[in-house]
């Protein structure tokens, strides 16, 4: 019978996951805000003043013995940043290659980010496989959680900018 | 000089492998799933296949079984999100050689690639 999962478990493997990854793929230190997060799963978060303009939202999901998605909110500035950092560019560069470029590599990095928050979860007796990544852009983008499934929204800061990572978890 | 070909629905991941090699005395191969990277390995036999597990069409693991079935013991390189205990089980299963869990350093990727094939720095 694997261990329940607490809410300590969920905050340890999605700080980790965040931290790993920026700090593996960018070298940049992904700081968790202690004190207002996690936000209230039963409240609306507000968004940080950052994310206000344009922003680019990754998600990847996971299926099997627990289920869930896991939303990952950016700034166009921060995504900018990111992309020049994992291919190498200048921000020109990044420029040229517009939407597409900058939305396959937010999606390969939510795809790293779900895939080590998912891949803790199934080795303490969960198992379950990773989704293929979708990226979409707005500037006034709410998601709701699907039904039963419980929210739980981690706040990030990266460079002084901030990284939402918003899961909706559900348990059978 | 060596061939490597890359199989990732990712050009993330593309283009960061085509930054780790490009100072080493090989030539990258890509493919964005299973069934381009079936097609290129039997066109380009490849001496090293770097491969992602979850891609849409044909996924990493049936791309490799189908490969195997047609005798073809390419050595294979899992570079994946997919780090579960059962994934790296089944890749072990299927004569996978190493198996690099999302996220890499490309440094790392390049010393498991040696690891397998004597690859060397381009000369300056």
């Amino acid at each position: 019978m694997p261990p329940p999962l607490t809410e300590e478990i969920f905050k340890e493997c999605i700080e980790q996951a965040v931290q790993k990854v920026f700090h593996t793929m960018l070298q940049k230190n992904a700081i968790p805000v202690h004190g207002s997060s996690p936000l209230p799963a039963t409240e609306p978060w507000i968004r940080p003043p950052d994310l206000d303009g344009t922003i680019a939202v990754g998600n990847v999901g996971f299926a099997g013995d627990v289920s869930g998605l896991v939303f990952i909110y950016l700034s166009e500035t921060l995504v900018h940043s990111i992309v020049q950092g994992m291919l190498g560019m200048t921000e020109q560069e990044v420029l040229e290659g517009g939407r597409e470029v900058s939305s396959d590599v937010i999606g390969e990095l939510t795809n790293m980010t779900v895939g080590v928050f998912k891949n803790r979860i199934h080795d303490l007796g969960y198992p379950c496989k990773l989704t293929i990544p979708t990226v979409v852009w707005g500037s006034d983008i709410a998601i709701q959680p699907p039904r039963g499934a419980v929210r739980r929204t981690y706040i990030f800061q990266v460079d002084g900018r901030s990284v939402i990572a918003d899961l909706m978890f559900k348990s059978d | 000089m060596h061939k490597l070909l890359t199989i990732d629905d990712s050009k993330t991941i593309r283009l960061i492998l085509q930054r780790a090699f490009k100072d080493y005395d090989c030539t990258l191969i890509e493919a964005a799933n299973g069934e381009e990277g079936l097609k290129a390995a039997a066109e380009h036999k490849p001496d090293l296949i770097i491969l992602d597990i979850t891609m849409p069409q044909m996924d990493g693991f049936q791309m490799l079984t189908l490969l195997r079935e047609t005798g073809d013991n390419t050595s294979v390189i899992m570079l994946t999100a997919e780090g579960g205990a059962t994934s790296v089980q089944k890749a072990n299963h299927l004569g996978v050689s190493d198996y690099i869990a999302k996220p890499f350093q490309n440094e790392a990727l390049v010393a498991k690639v040696q690891k397998i094939i004597p690859l060397a720095r381009k000369a300056a």
